[in-house]
């Protein structure tokens, strides 16, 4: 079904900007030509709904981030968040109220009896009040963790914007518009549906992957310019990763290509619509490859050695701080956002509701946005997942791993799928073998090499490096034991 | 405005971006300045090409060129004598 859904805001834009330009040019005989207006005003629109579209969507990234991450590694604050105001911590809050002269505190107090007696942790059963007291109440009282964005966005703009005397000024400056620019510049390309884009060339692809290259001269640039050895140090670990990743990024999205016989964004996702089934399950190599480069090209904790906040302070943003950093981290979100987005589109088939043709005419009513978002989300939820499983990796093995591992595979991804694409393809479906085929011989693959583990580290579950600590499981309270 | 005067008035900060990024590479006194300069130069040359309809040329130059710029500046920075942490620019 490539007609689309009934979302159709591009087609909203175009009809709005025509009416526009009906009844307005004309007033000056300078300003004539109505289809350039009615042109210029579509596209300005739609620029401006993708990017509120994917600012604001970008929230739940963030959400996602800290309440993922803080359940993996059981993180108290994070969990807590928005509710640590009135609840406090095992119970106990700060009575700062009840400092204020002249009993003018007693609002705060009745309004934290309130919250506390409505969204508080109590409860008869034990066990539920534990899990209350870390912040679960069902979804509802997950969601407030959303004003923490606020809250960190009011204190990066009160801050103040300090250069270091010995950095290279306009160098420094002019580094956070590269990277920002062209990481914003990405969202033009990259459709939210069948029709929400922003820009749709021939050769949205190529145009993508050239502009998602661009953010890590920036890095390297802000490292270089900020005149301290750690930044400087992160900024050469980014322009030596990005010779690890970049080939292999560019020959397995050049194999998608391939396969779906177009570099059109749009048209990718269509084929897999038509095709009925995922390249995922065409060319699962391939996306597996593409998951662990585009991780690297995000550069996101396996692969952030730029930034090793570990070894060298902050990496290439040490000396950036105020609204800069908060613009710069800002970026850092918004690539891992286009990296979910664009293996939800090559790989998960994009708008396609799960499912398929099967239940297309059932979810005819959901637009297609609402299906590519949640695949990002919960693609970002693997980020964040790898995030909190996998060490940093060192700038000798990812050279390594990315030469000797990731260009050959990248290579046989390709070979996959030009034989598929020339081999098996019989121009409008495939037949069902292949694709139940690939998939067993891969998910067969993928548990061989999960069993093949170290088998000394099987048998004694030891990590070497791991301090063993005889602690139980952290609970309300348990610190002050 | 008509489209085509629009594409000359781009065409004419293009290329004169592309010419004072060219003249910025050779006089800046410092390696990295001029690979910045350089990728000026590289993105306006891009954005010519893209006004002349040759889209693929544009995504190849910005794919290819500035890739490799960044390995130049690379070397660039690792094998040249630098003043770097010691003394101020400017």
């Amino acid at each position: 079904m490539a007609e689309g859904d009934w979302l159709d805001i591009r087609g909203w834009v175009e009809a709005l900007s025509f009416a526009i330009a009906d009844n307005t040019v004309g007033m000056s005989r300078f300003w004539r030509q109505k289809g350039t207006t009615a042109d210029i005003l579509t596209e300005l629109i739609m620029a401006v709904v993708v990017f509120g579209l994917i600012m604001t969507t970008m929230l739940v990234l963030l959400w996602i981030e800290r309440k993922f991450f803080a359940r993996i590694m059981d993180r108290r604050g994070a969990t807590m968040a928005m509710r640590s105001l009135w609840v406090g911590e095992g119970g106990e809050h700060v009575d700062w109220y009840g400092l204020l002269p002249f009993g003018t505190g007693a609002p705060f107090r009745w309004l934290n009896r309130w919250l506390n007696k409505v969204a508080g942790s109590d409860h008869e059963v034990e066990s539920v009040a534990r899990v209350r007291d870390r912040s679960y109440h069902g979804i509802w009282w997950m969601l407030p963790g959303f004003f923490q964005n606020i809250a960190d966005a009011v204190k990066f703009l009160t801050k103040e914007w300090m250069v270091p005397t010995k950095a290279d000024k306009v160098v420094f400056e002019v580094a956070p518009f590269i990277i920002i620019s062209s990481t914003i510049m990405l969202f033009a390309f990259i459709p939210l549906g069948p029709h929400v884009w922003s820009a749709n060339p021939d050769l949205s692809l190529l145009f993508l992957m050239a502009i998602f290259g661009i953010a890590p001269l920036g890095v390297f640039f802000a490292g270089w310019s900020s005149n301290n050895k750690y930044t400087l140090i992160g900024g050469i670990r980014s322009a030596a990763q990005l010779t690890a990743y970049e080939i292999p990024l560019l020959v397995t999205v050049l194999a998608v290509a391939v396969l779906s016989g177009s570099m059109n964004i749009i048209e990718i996702v269509e084929f897999q619509m038509d095709m009925d089934g995922w390249t995922l399950f065409l060319l699962p190599l391939g996306a597996a490859l593409f998951l662990i480069t585009m991780i690297a090209e995000v550069e996101r904790i396996p692969f952030d050695m730029p930034e090793a906040e570990a070894e060298l302070v902050e990496g290439w943003w040490t000396e950036y701080g105020g609204l800069r950093w908060g613009l710069l981290f800002m970026a850092e979100y918004l690539r891992a956002y286009a990296a979910c987005l664009l293996f939800a589109i090559f790989f998960l088939g994009g708008w396609e509701p799960f499912g398929g043709n099967l239940v297309a005419q059932y979810t005819a009513f959901i637009p297609g946005i609402a299906w590519l978002l949640i695949k990002s989300w919960l693609m970002f939820a693997v980020f964040v997942w790898v995030r909190a499983s996998l060490h940093r990796v060192r700038t000798d093995q990812i050279l390594e791993f990315g030469w000797r591992w990731l260009l050959p595979l990248s290579l046989v991804n390709l070979g996959i799928a030009v034989w598929l694409r020339l081999g098996v393809w019989q121009g409008d479906t495939w037949s069902p073998l292949v694709i139940g085929l690939i998939t067993t011989i891969a998910i067969a693959l993928f548990v061989l090499l999960a069993i093949d583990e170290d088998p000394t580290a099987l048998e004694g579950r030891e990590r070497p490096y791991s301090v063993h600590v005889k602690a139980g499981p952290a609970g309300p309270g348990t610190h002050k034991k | 405005m008509p489209a085509s005067l629009l594409e000359e008035f781009a065409f004419a900060l293009l290329a004169l971006l592309a010419i004072a990024g060219a003249f910025g590479t050779i006089y800046a006194k410092r390696v990295a300045h001029s690979m910045l300069y350089l990728i000026f130069c590289f993105l306006a040359v891009a954005g010519v090409f893209l006004l002349t309809g040759a889209e693929l040329l544009a995504a190849i130059q910005i794919l290819v060129y500035l890739g490799s710029v960044l390995l130049v500046v690379l070397f660039g920075v690792m094998l040249t004598r630098r003043q770097i942490q010691e003394e101020d620019f400017e």
